[in-house]
Order: structure tokens, then C-alpha cells, then sequence
């Protein structure tokens, strides 16, 4: 398996396992820091898939062989395979995005250097009750996003570089 | 993704917007007072937008008679806890305990979360080697702001969302145009046709995702905006019937007597704090206190007052009332007072039908003279008294720092003139900028209404949560309990004011004080700079 590609796959399943941490993180512990291991993990993760696919398509674009070159599609000039490309666009929302978030929601407000005190831990646990509405509203998630999941794949499936 | 965009709009206005709040434009809280055997000194940072965090610096002082402030272990440990109005202690979050400032022993700091717009009870609590005790400071907060996105953060974000926007019309394009080929196959133009066309169906639906996202983000900015705190509507009406001018206010506002209303509770004694200041020069001054119709209860919103001979001109008025909720608030409005009736008449309410009310005060001084040498010291007073601003003479004043109000009364031979309580108050302090911008109330014991402390403080004692709103719940005319200092202060005729101004400018300050039965006000100019 080439290097970037390792990376990648190591650096996505760390934003997974961040994900998880950080959600059971809200539900035991309650307010966190940006500091915490589970946050680290999701935006190092982020940026090593974004960082590894950029360096791909640095090197097919200026040190790549005829035949590696061949097996790419064109980015505003540059040339590296479909996958590096949605990867580099997929790293760069996520940390864009996120970046954006915090003004939208006011995160400057919160200053992520106060000290959380017990209260703010009590007031932060996530604890939203699952009733009827929200078990139908997933079940329309679940079969609306399997559909595309399958179409998508099968699609993915005739993607040749 | 979100266009920032979304975010621009009515802003000047709402910039604009005077807001006032116990206060106009002068949103710190200071308090003066003890803390079981400590004295204390309070300082409160409320935030502009609801929810955040209220900055709260106590300086504590060693007691009177006692060891000084210990350091290490036996040093003071102070505690803050937000207790809102209706919630009591039993729903207020665990104290939090601030943070001794590092080389300022004495001086503690601790940020308090607060989640609604309400009003809350900030119970210092205070233990040492002396022993221990709590303080009550009310404070009365709500949005008052909108943020506003600078400049460069709207461009930062604006090229991003540009740059995010492209990319993936380009991946669609490229995955739709040349991935599923064999390498090194060059596309055909259907193939460029197809990824045009999936190019365009992906601009639509993210031009969709955006306009839901603006409109999305409209309605939350709408809500807040509703939230926003606006003053009641106040109108007023001058009733020139005979000789003696009798001055009508009423809240006009759908909200008075609407949904979360609570009645006005008597500060210090009276259900309003009515000052009017002459526009432009701050030359006339009153201290009056209307009451409501007769016949006719205060939840009405209906009040009168008979006016003193004050001037003709256009006056700036601000109206202090204290909810029961302990929200205290500024009403303010402008009125046009047309000259005097001619000829003068005493003054007499009961022409009017009113009860005079011997607390009432009006003060006409020379216009405000902004030139230093006119940042006199000393102000004449009635009966050939001085009133005398103790401020060191070297610092030029500064806004965010201490202000240093004190003043002491002498006779004019120099001897102190001994001071009693004016509405239970050692005196009255009003701060009022050239602009009338910033307007605010003041007591010994800081910025606080007093009628608030005791509502809250009574409501936090009795730790009921559930006691509901009503007239029954009405506490007292509060009296403050003076501290030893400063009654002896009283005693050498001085008093203290705990102030930092919030903005630079030029200020004039009324002092009020009562000796021997009578209403002496001392009038001050100064300017104020602006901070390194």
C-alpha cells in the first residue's frame, strides 16, 4: 500500500474514533476544551488525509511518470487520481467550515480558556430523550442515506483513476 | 457553509439604539460594602450579549480590627454564585471560587456563566482567618448588543466559502468528465457535455443549501434581535393647569402588564426616580419622585409629579424604577419645558392636588464650562456651605479606572458639617454625560438599586424558589446598615461613591446629601480621558 494512502486511512479512522470519544466525552464528562485528546484526534486526523492527498497530487503533478499522469483526472491544472482530490476538498471544509462555526455559534463568547466549573459541566451533558419522532425522523435518515450510499458506490465502482 | 453576508444588514441602526438598563451606557456594576467581617469592594462586567460570561473582581480589605489579609493558606478564599430571580439558590448553579490575582494580594477574579437574560442575585461569600460571611450584589442583564463581524473576517470567510464552492464544482466536473475513463483515454465532448451538465445541477443545489442557510441564519438573527433589551416606552405630558406645572408620564408599551411583567417595588421609599437635566449645557437639575394618580395603582403606569421652577428648554429625563423581579431599569425620554408661569408663584403641589414631597430637589448651576481651571474642586452650596471634591489633584481621570467620588461637606469657616440620610442613603451621586449618553444613579454603596438587593437577597435567604410574583412580596423601605467607616465619614461630613467611568468625556456630577433636615446638591464638571 503506498505511504499517502496508509496515512489516509489511518488519519480517517482517527476522525471516526474522535467522533465517538468526543460524543461519549459530552455525555460523562460535559463541557470540554478544544485541548481534549478526543478533539485532537478528529482535526489531526482531518489534516493528515488532507495533507497526504495534497502531497499525491504535488508529485503526480510535477514528478509524475507519463503512465502514473495517465491515471489522473485535471484539478485547475493540477493532476492527481479522483480520490486525492475529494480527500484535499473534504480536509479543507472540514477545517474551513469548522473555523467558521465558531463565530457563527459564538464561540468567541465562550472563551475556550474558562476554567469549565461543575456547573458548566451539569449544564453541557447531552441528554435529549429518544421518543417516536426521533426514531421515525432516523428511519427516514437511514433509508434516504443507504439509497445514496448505494448509488454512490455503484458509481464509485466504474471510477477508473 | 454559510455566507457571512447573511450577517450584515440592519446594523447601524441597532448600533445607534440607546440602551439603558439601571443605567444608560454605563453597564458596570459597583458595589461597596462587607462581607461578614471583611469590607469589600465589587466590580461586576456584565456581558453585552446573553448567553456569555460576567466578569466579577472582589477586593477584599482586612477588617477593621484584625489581623491583615493572610497569604498562602491563610489567605481569604472568596466564592460568586448567580442566583436568578426566580430560580433561587436551589436552582442556581454551585459557586464558583475566584481566582487570587496574582501580585495583588486581596483582589479576586472569577467569570460567571450566565444563560438567560434575567435578573440575578451575585452572592459574594467571603472566608478567612476573621471568619466568614456572604454579600448580595443584584445586577439586571440582557442582550443589549448585536456582534458585529469585522471586516476582515467577513473577507477571510467569503473567500473560503468562494474557494470551497469552486473545488467542488470542479471535482463534480472532473469526476463526471474523466474518472470513469481507462488511462490515458482523452474525454469526448458528450463526456463534457455530461460533466457541464452535472457541473450546473451541482451549482444549483448548493446555491439552495446557501439561500437556506441565509434564511436559516435571518431567522435566528431575528429572534435575538426580539430579544434585544429596548427600555418601556415612556410618554410624557406637561399639565400647565394654574400656576404650579404638573409633569405626566405613563409607559406606553404592549409589554407593561404583558407576559413576565412584575410590578414596581418603592427604591429607597419611592416608586420612581424621575431626573430631568437641561439640553445642551447640564445647567438645571432635578431630583423628583412622581407618584400615581391618586385613586389610581401603580401597575397603571400612570404618574404625575409637580415640577419646580425650572427653566424653559428641552430637558433630558431618566426615570428609575425597580421591578419586583429585581430588574432595575432607566426610562428615558426628552421633554420641553415652556418658561415658568408668570407671575412666579411658590411652589405649591396641592394647587395640583399632589402631596409636596420634601425629598423632591432641583439644583440650577452655571452651564458646564469644559476648560480646566473650570474642573473646580469646590461647589457653593446652600446656606453658604462648600462642598469639596477630595480628588487628587495630579491624575487627570481616567475611563475604566477609579473615579474617586468622594466629597466632603464644610461650613464656611472650614469645619465639617455633620451629614444624615437623604432616602436612606448617605447620598446621592448622579453621573451624566455632556450628551446624555451615559446617565447613571449612585449610592455609597455602588450602582446597585437597593430595592432589588433586598428583594433578592430577602427571596435568597428565605431559599423559596417558588414564591410567586405578587404585592405581598414586597419588602420593606430597605436602609442600608452603614459600616462603621463610613458613618464615621458622616459624621467629618464626607461620602464616598464606588465609580470608574465607562467612556471618555466631559461628565457633570450632582452629589446630594442632607444636613439639618436640608437638600444640599453639589454640582462638578470634569473630563475625562482616554485610557492607555
Amino acid at each position: 500500500m503506498p505511504w499517502p494512502l496508509a496515512v489516509a486511512v489511518l488519519g480517517s479512522a482517527a476522525v471516526v474514533v474522535g467522533l465517538l470519544w468526543d460524543i461519549s466525552w459530552h455525555a460523562s464528562i460535559g463541557r470540554d476544551s478544544f485541548w481534549t485528546p478526543a478533539h485532537l484526534a478528529i482535526y489531526l486526523g482531518g489534516l493528515a488525509c488532507g495533507l497526504s492527498a495534497g502531497w499525491v497530487a504535488l508529485a503526480t503533478t510535477f514528478a509524475g511518470t507519463p503512465e502514473r499522469r495517465a491515471e489522473t483526472v485535471c484539478f485547475w491544472g493540477f493532476r492527481a487520481p479522483l480520490g486525492a482530490w475529494v480527500a484535499i476538498w473534504g480536509s479543507s471544509e472540514f477545517l474551513l467550515s469548522r473555523y467558521a462555526r465558531n463565530w457563527f455559534f459564538a464561540a468567541d463568547q465562550w472563551t475556550y480558556r474558562a476554567r469549565p466549573g461543575a456547573w458548566r459541566h451539569r449544564y453541557w451533558l447531552d441528554g435529549d430523550g429518544f421518543g417516536p419522532r426521533a426514531a421515525a425522523v432516523s428511519l427516514l435518515l437511514a433509508v434516504v442515506s443507504a439509497r445514496l450510499g448505494l448509488a454512490w458506490g455503484g458509481w464509485l465502482s466504474r471510477v477508473r483513476r | 457553509m454559510k455566507l457571512p453576508a447573511s450577517r450584515r444588514g440592519a446594523l447601524p441602526v441597532l448600533a445607534a439604539a440607546l440602551v439603558s438598563l439601571g443605567h444608560v451606557g454605563s453597564p458596570n456594576v459597583f458595589f461597596e460594602g462587607t462581607a461578614g467581617p471583611y469590607p469589600v469592594h465589587i466590580v461586576i462586567r456584565p456581558p453585552a450579549v446573553i448567553p456569555a460570561l460576567a466578569e466579577i473582581a472582589v477586593r477584599v480589605r482586612p477588617p477593621d480590627a484584625g489581623p491583615g489579609l493572610g497569604r498562602g493558606p491563610g489567605r481569604p478564599r472568596v466564592t460568586a454564585q448567580p442566583v436568578q430571580w426566580d430560580a433561587g439558590p436551589f436552582g442556581a448553579p454551585p459557586p464558583e471560587t475566584a481566582r487570587q490575582v496574582r501580585g495583588e494580594p486581596g483582589l479576586f477574579t472569577a467569570s460567571l456563566l450566565l444563560m438567560t437574560a434575567s435578573s440575578y442575585d451575585i452572592r459574594v461569600a467571603v472566608s478567612g482567618p476573621a471568619g466568614g460571611g456572604t454579600v448580595a450584589v443584584p445586577i439586571s442583564t440582557t442582550a443589549s448588543r448585536r456582534l458585529e463581524m469585522r471586516s476582515g473576517m467577513t473577507v477571510g470567510l467569503l473567500a473560503m466559502a468562494t474557494l470551497l464552492f469552486a473545488g467542488l464544482l470542479t471535482l463534480v466536473g472532473a469526476g463526471v468528465r474523466e474518472s470513469v475513463l481507462a488511462p490515458g483515454v482523452r474525454p469526448l465532448p458528450r463526456d463534457r457535455r455530461r460533466a457541464r451538465v452535472a457541473m450546473a445541477a451541482t451549482a444549483a443545489v448548493l446555491a439552495a443549501l446557501l439561500l437556506a442557510g441565509r434564511s436559516w441564519w435571518n431567522r435566528i438573527d431575528a429572534a435575538y434581535r426580539q430579544r434585544l433589551y429596548r427600555p418601556y416606552h415612556l410618554v410624557t405630558g406637561l399639565q400647565p393647569d394654574g400656576p404650579q406645572r404638573v409633569l405626566r408620564l405613563t409607559i406606553a408599551d404592549p409589554r407593561w402588564r404583558g407576559p413576565g411583567w412584575t410590578p414596581l417595588v418603592p427604591d429607597h421609599g419611592k416608586l420612581m426616580h424621575l431626573f430631568l437635566i437641561r439640553k445642551p449645557g447640564l445647567d438645571a437639575f432635578a431630583h423628583l419622585h412622581p407618584v400615581p394618580a391618586p385613586g389610581a395603582p401603580a401597575d397603571d403606569g400612570a404618574f404625575r409629579v409637580a415640577l419646580p421652577r425650572l427653566p424653559a428648554g428641552v430637558y433630558h429625563l431618566y426615570a428609575d424604577v425597580t421591578e419586583e423581579s429585581g430588574f432595575a431599569e432607566t426610562l428615558t425620554a426628552a421633554v420641553t419645558l415652556p418658561a415658568p408661569p408668570q407671575p412666579p408663584a411658590p411652589f405649591d403641589p396641592q394647587r395640583a392636588g399632589l402631596q409636596a414631597d420634601p425629598d423632591d430637589s432641583a439644583r440650577l448651576a452655571a452651564p458646564v464650562a469644559w476648560r480646566p481651571p473650570a474642573e473646580a474642586t469646590v461647589s457653593p452650596l446652600d446656606g453658604g456651605l462648600t462642598m469639596t471634591w477630595l480628588r487628587p489633584v495630579a491624575p487627570r481621570l481616567i475611563a475604566g479606572r477609579d473615579a474617586a467620588l468622594r466629597f466632603a461637606v464644610r461650613t464656611p469657616d472650614g469645619r465639617p458639617v455633620p451629614l444624615e440620610t437623604y432616602m436612606g442613603m448617605l447620598g446621592h451621586a448622579v453621573v451624566c454625560r455632556a450628551d446624555g449618553q451615559v446617565f447613571v444613579h449612585l449610592h455609597p454603596q455602588g450602582t446597585v438599586s437597593m430595592a432589588a438587593q433586598a428583594l433578592l437577597g430577602g427571596r435568597a435567604g428565605r431559599g423559596n424558589a417558588k414564591t410567586p410574583p405578587g404585592h405581598a412580596a414586597m419588602p420593606m423601605m430597605p436602609m442600608m446598615p452603614m459600616t462603621p467607616a463610613s458613618a464615621t465619614a458622616a459624621g467629618r461630613g464626607e461620602v464616598a461613591f464606588p465609580y470608574e467611568f465607562p467612556e471618555p468625556g466631559r461628565y457633570r456630577i450632582w452629589v446630594q446629601v442632607k444636613s439639618a433636615g436640608q437638600v444640599l446638591t453639589g454640582v462638578f464638571d470634569v473630563e475625562v480621558g482616554r485610557g492607555a
